[in-house]
């Protein structure tokens, strides 16, 4: 992807708008604990909100079972097991609370922000293929963006049956973030 | 075309009664798709294509439909129910097995199943290596083990299967404070951590779950 980001990352995003800075297309740069966020008017990012227009009965279900309350599971994480998404609260509304924490202070924030599903499967191809998630919110004057990749939603083998589903989806560099239902996570 | 079977609908003139497909499946569908999907029937008769047996046909499938078009994602619950429905829509019966530890990787009684270990294989749509995890679905149809996160047929009983791909479990050795070690598969599931439903879950007839259908 060649498309201008946020350089200072999610936490500075929302922690630090004055400071935000628009660097040069370098998708190298990524931020070190959380995915990165994008303007959200760049033509790549509006690319990625375009979805099929009829949505397979997976893609649904993850759209539907994805509402909740989710904690992160680092040991079950590729992304940094530091990550600063510590929760989030997908509502059926289009509100997605995080709670975030600050890595230097160990200090929690909340922030509510909007989310939409992007549907990459149809009917009648290739229908189980998850969606993806844009995370928006804005910040100063400007809209920001978080694309997220194949967002799933189920059972998980690394995790005992009884301890519900979990949630699990990529970011820009590939890097999967691993959540479990807060309702269940006592049992970890 | 004539009611063939003197039953259902009526007869249709396939000249004026707009398009048709007609799918030709290898027996009357069973259950759980004795009704007819066409959503099922579209990729079945497709990767099922050129066989004429129940056996050839669920190799197919899991070679032809599986191996290319699916990504196993420690979902193999889905991918197990998927290949269930696939060849029930073409008259196959099949079922499956739940393999699982009782126990976790952090709490267990004495002698508990708390993770189970594989041998190297190539789950498909991924790379090879060894896995670690909790518990396993896979599928039964024809007298083979058909596992689809896999796309392994192997002949015998779910215990041999059971043999085959596990090497290792996490047993736990002392409950407060917790600890376990890794010890080899023994066969047969009638000794130390493989006796159910006492240290570990076997389940015949687990969840079916909703159709996922391929991703690639």
């Amino acid at each position: 992807m060649n498309t201008a980001h946020v350089t200072l990352g999610f936490h500075a995003c929302w922690l630090g708008g004055l400071i935000l800075a628009i660097a040069a297309p370098n998708p190298n740069t990524a931020g070190k604990n959380e995915p990165r966020c994008f303007i959200a008017d760049d033509p790549e990012v509006r690319a990625l909100s375009r979805g099929s227009d009829s949505p397979s009965l997976y893609s649904k279900e993850m759209a539907s079972d994805i509402v909740g309350a989710w904690v992160f599971v680092p040991s079950l994480s590729t992304a940094p097991t530091n990550a600063a998404w510590r929760q989030l609260t997908f509502e059926s509304n289009g509100y997605l609370r995080v709670v975030f924490q600050d890595l230097t202070t160990g200090t929690t924030t909340n922030r509510t922000m909007n989310y939409i599903v992007v549907h990459r499967a149809a009917l009648t191809s290739l229908p189980g293929k998850p969606p993806d998630l844009l995370v928006k919110w804005i910040d100063g004057n400007r809209e920001v963006a978080v694309p997220l990749f194949t967002a799933r939603v189920g059972f998980d083998e690394r995790v005992p049956l009884k301890d519900g589903k979990v949630l699990k989806f990529r970011d820009i560099d590939g890097q999967e973030y691993f959540f479990q239902s807060v309702r269940q996570s006592y049992n970890r | 075309m004539e009611n063939t079977n003197g039953t259902g609908s009526s007869a249709y003139d396939l000249n004026t009664s707009g398009v048709h497909t007609v799918y030709i499946i290898l027996d009357i569908p069973v259950a759980p798709e004795s009704e007819p999907r066409v959503d099922l029937l579209d990729y079945a008769c497709v990767w099922a294509g050129q066989t004429d047996t129940k056996t050839s046909a669920c190799v197919a499938i899991l070679s032809n439909g599986f191996s290319a078009h699916y990504t196993w994602n420690y979902d193999c619950h889905r991918l197990s129910s998927d290949f269930v429905r696939l060849v029930s829509s073409l008259g196959i019966a099949a079922s499956q097995t739940l393999w699982a530890s009782i126990g976790t990787m952090t709490s267990g009684n004495i002698g508990d199943m708390c993770n189970q270990r594989t041998k190297s294989f190539t789950p498909v749509g991924g790379t090879n290596g060894v896995r670690e995890w909790s518990w396993h679905q896979w599928a039964q149809a024809e007298g083979c083990q058909r596992d689809p996160s896999a796309s392994v047929t192997l002949s015998g009983a779910w215990g041999d299967y059971e043999d085959n791909l596990f090497t290792h479990y996490y047993t736990c050795t002392s409950s407060l404070p917790f600890g376990a070690v890794w010890l080899t598969n023994n066969v047969g599931q009638s000794s130390g951590c493989e006796v159910h439903p006492t240290h570990c879950t076997y389940n015949p007839n687990p969840t079916l779950y909703l159709w996922r259908g391929p991703d690639r």
